[in-house]
């Protein structure tokens, strides 16, 4: 191959997390894509059922729409707005993810797709990994591996590559 | 707010399994496998179904070039029949299935435009106009 071939044919850059590598893209992969999708969807929805309520409750109430989420978000008050709508803040709850388990899935979703570790016959990909194998790791490494994600899904520092 | 919402739930959402069906139709997409695919970055999956995209509108711009001549040929036979003393204007590439390269043609519809007026100002000797009427002359 010739001395000048990386001009076209570029070679992966990787980051390092120890004891995994990701290539880097600046963006998602197909697999990746689906997933946090699927996520986003699902906090979006749960977010316009939520917006939903609280302009139910700014009319009702003939409140601002901000004052009306305050309420609604204050559980430990005891006022009947929620429970007027006990069922549909209910729902929302148990679809809702909380940021730690959207960390997991979007850390499952990356090493699955894109993660690489260290083998006895070099790197290999781990297309198997699982949401239990993520359990299984430091909070820490998790927390470098969603700041890799943050990163390639919105742009990377000056000095982060 | 709530319409943004509402418009993004209501939007087509992301779906790898019809994006790999479309890679499958490319040339070699026989050959790539679901894993590898679900391994590529997506601006590269666009970048290569937006040029096959391409390609198969050129494919079929060029398999058409005889029916669009022909076609061509038709409608200034009929014009010069019906009477009319004026000009066709319509170009060979209006009668194709898909916009041939709008950016060149664009640029080549400016220079026409710029070479008929410096013509019409008398501004260029005899022989050059005669050299230039090929490329000037509609159709």
């Amino acid at each position: 191959m010739s001395k000048y071939s990386k001009l076209f044919f570029q070679e992966k850059e990787y980051h390092d997390i120890g004891p995994f590598r990701f290539p880097i893209y600046e963006d998602l992969v197909a697999g990746e894509a689906e997933g946090v999708e699927n996520i986003a969807r699902k906090q979006a929805q749960n977010t316009y059922t939520l917006l939903k309520i609280a302009k139910a409750v700014s009319k009702k109430k003939k409140i601002s729409v901000k004052a009306a989420l305050e309420i609604l978000s204050d559980a430990e008050s005891d006022n009947e707005v929620l429970y007027d709508y006990a069922e549909e803040l209910a729902d929302i709850q148990k679809d809702s993810a909380t940021v730690a388990e959207q960390q997991i899935e979007m850390t499952t979703l990356f090493l699955r797709f894109r993660g690489e570790v260290k083998g006895d016959e070099g790197w290999k990909t781990v297309p198997d990994w699982s949401r239990e194998d993520t359990l299984s790791i430091p909070s820490k490494l998790l927390n470098e591996v969603f700041e890799f994600i943050n990163w390639e899904r919105n742009g990377w520092p000056e000095e982060g590559k | 707010m709530l319409e943004t919402y509402r418009s993004y739930i209501s939007s087509e959402p992301f779906s790898a399994a019809k994006i790999y069906l479309q890679i499958k139709f490319c040339p070699l997409g026989s050959e790539y496998s679901r894993e590898s695919f679900l391994r590529t970055p997506v601006k590269e999956l666009s970048f290569i179904l937006s040029s096959w995209h391409d390609e198969q509108k050129q494919r079929a711009n060029t398999q058409s070039i005889t029916t669009a001549k022909l076609a061509q040929l038709v409608l200034q036979v009929a014009h010069s029949m019906g009477g009319s003393k004026e000009v066709v204007t319509t170009k060979v590439s209006d009668f194709l299935p898909f916009e041939f390269d709008k950016e060149a043609s664009e640029q080549e519809s400016i220079t026409k435009q710029v070479l008929s007026k410096i013509i019409k100002s008398g501004r260029i000797p005899a022989h050059v106009v005669a050299a230039l009427s090929p490329l000037i002359s509609p159709g």
